[in-house]
């Protein structure tokens, strides 16, 4: 099986750099990115496999680059996962799932992330 | 880099001024949030430097604690290098550009520098490291305001103000490090950058490293080796320095333990450092040492203390 491609998008550089490292142990390649501007500029030039999105980003939050990468034909292929921190309160309501789903997401996984999870979720996408 | 904040900085003496409180507290009594914290109480005086919106500073903090506008510079990621910090002092210290503090986190070293020279700071640094390929210009990140706005405005993160406890990724320990903390002046910047280069050859890696300077340019930089053997097999900085350094100005303590944790948006919500720092403080459990870079929190405590410590932060910060 080729190398699958991995694209993860967010604005905070520990949690890249954890997950980033979790991927390439499990012989993943990785492309980072930490806002969705940034994010965007490098899918005109690679096209990863599945991308792991951030919501709220500065510059370009998750959902804009959802609705941006599931619009295009070019990459509307491409598997995205959002990651979202929703606390309590709103976790109660369908806020995540619902808005995560119709902003043509492929999966969510909620933050705090549990890495195993993750894990299972990107292997699920990549039939890795 | 980061949008426009002011730098504060608080320098008191525990024994004297134990009843007084610390700016953090301050600050989250006033619900601001800190964006950048470090902190250094293995000694008097106690430094704490913080950077909050440049709006919340003088109505939370008192103006004698703003220094003015600030921003920060944030090279990543560092692999735990000390020769990541040795860039710092060459780069900012032979050109004279001004920094005030430095901290790091898991995977960033982010220094304090006034705004008006963030862009020059951010060019003399990148002239000594290797930016990648895709790396864009070097360029001022949204403004806070802006992205406070923002924040308001979506449920995503001010939902995670009315969390009953606090969500975290995991409270991590390290053991075994070794503390080699050292004053410095000004002029001194480049004879530590070659103290830590030598430490970088020697393969060294740190677990935590902060600096703060006080208003007269003396401070104190702080590097937690991580030996990974017994400490006091760990590379001894002072085979790098200079005699006048390793007198009275260089400490060792060895032994010394990390707690660190890291939660979804800390670096955008009031009270994180506040509450962490209480739950060790009424566990009689003493900080040497604490830093908030992004959304990690770093915290060096004695030897045999972290063990309780993640105990003590147990009770208002959750562990999956």
């Amino acid at each position: 099986m080729s190398e699958k491609f991995i694209m993860v998008v967010d604005d905070d550089p520990d949690l890249v750099e954890a997950v980033s490292m979790k991927l390439e142990s499990k012989k993943f390649r990785v492309a980072k990115a930490y806002d969705g501007e940034e994010a965007m500029e490098k899918l005109k030039g690679e096209k990863p496999d599945l991308v792991i999105l951030d919501v709220m980003m500065p510059r370009k939050n998750g959902w804009v680059v959802c609705d941006e990468i599931k619009s295009n034909d070019a990459t509307k292929n491409i598997v995205v996962v959002m990651l979202t921190a929703v606390g309590d309160a709103v976790q109660s309501t369908s806020y995540t799932h619902h808005d995560g789903k119709t902003t043509l997401a492929d999966d969510y996984v909620p933050k705090p992330i549990d890495m195993d999870q993750l894990m299972e979720i990107v292997d699920d996408h990549l039939g890795a | 880099m980061s949008g426009r904040f002011a730098r504060l900085y608080q320098e008191s003496e525990a024994s004297v001024n134990h009843e007084s409180v610390y700016l953090y507290q301050k600050l989250a009594a006033d619900r601001v949030n800190i964006v950048f914290l470090s902190l250094d109480f293995l000694r008097n005086p106690r430094q704490i430097t913080c950077m909050v919106a440049p709006g919340a500073a003088p109505a939370a903090a008192g103006q004698d604690h703003d220094q003015g506008a600030a921003g920060l510079v944030s090279l990543f990621p560092h692999r735990f290098d000390p020769a990541v910090m040795a860039v710092v002092f060459t780069a900012l210290g032979q050109r004279q550009i001004p920094w005030y503090a430095v901290a790091s986190s898991g995977s960033m070293l982010t220094v304090v520098t006034d705004f008006a020279v963030q862009q020059q700071a951010a060019e003399a640094l990148a002239e000594y490291v290797q930016l990648p390929s895709g790396h864009g210009p070097l360029r001022v990140q949204q403004d806070y305001d802006d992205i406070s706005r923002r924040l308001k405005s979506a449920p995503e993160t001010v939902a995670q103000y009315v969390e009953a406890r606090i969500r975290t990724y995991g409270i991590a320990v390290k053991t075994g490090l070794k503390l080699c903390r050292v004053q410095f002046y000004s002029h001194e910047q480049v004879l530590l950058a070659r103290a830590l280069e030598g430490l970088a050859g020697e393969k060294a890696g740190f677990a935590y490293i902060c600096a703060n300077r006080a208003p007269d340019g003396h401070g104190y930089v702080a590097v937690v080796l991580d030996p990974g053997q017994p400490p006091a097999d760990a590379p001894d900085i002072a085979a790098y320095l200079p005699p006048a350094l390793c007198s009275s100005r260089l400490e060792i303590r060895e032994n010394v333990e990390m707690l660190c944790f890291h939660g979804p948006h800390f670096g955008d919500r009031y009270g994180i450092a506040d509450k962490a720092l209480n739950c060790l403080e009424n566990a009689g459990i003493p900080v040497w040492l604490a830093g908030c870079v992004g959304a990690t929190v770093s915290i060096i405590v004695p030897p045999g203390m972290a063990e309780p410590g993640v105990e003590a932060l147990s009770t208002t910060f959750d562990r999956p």
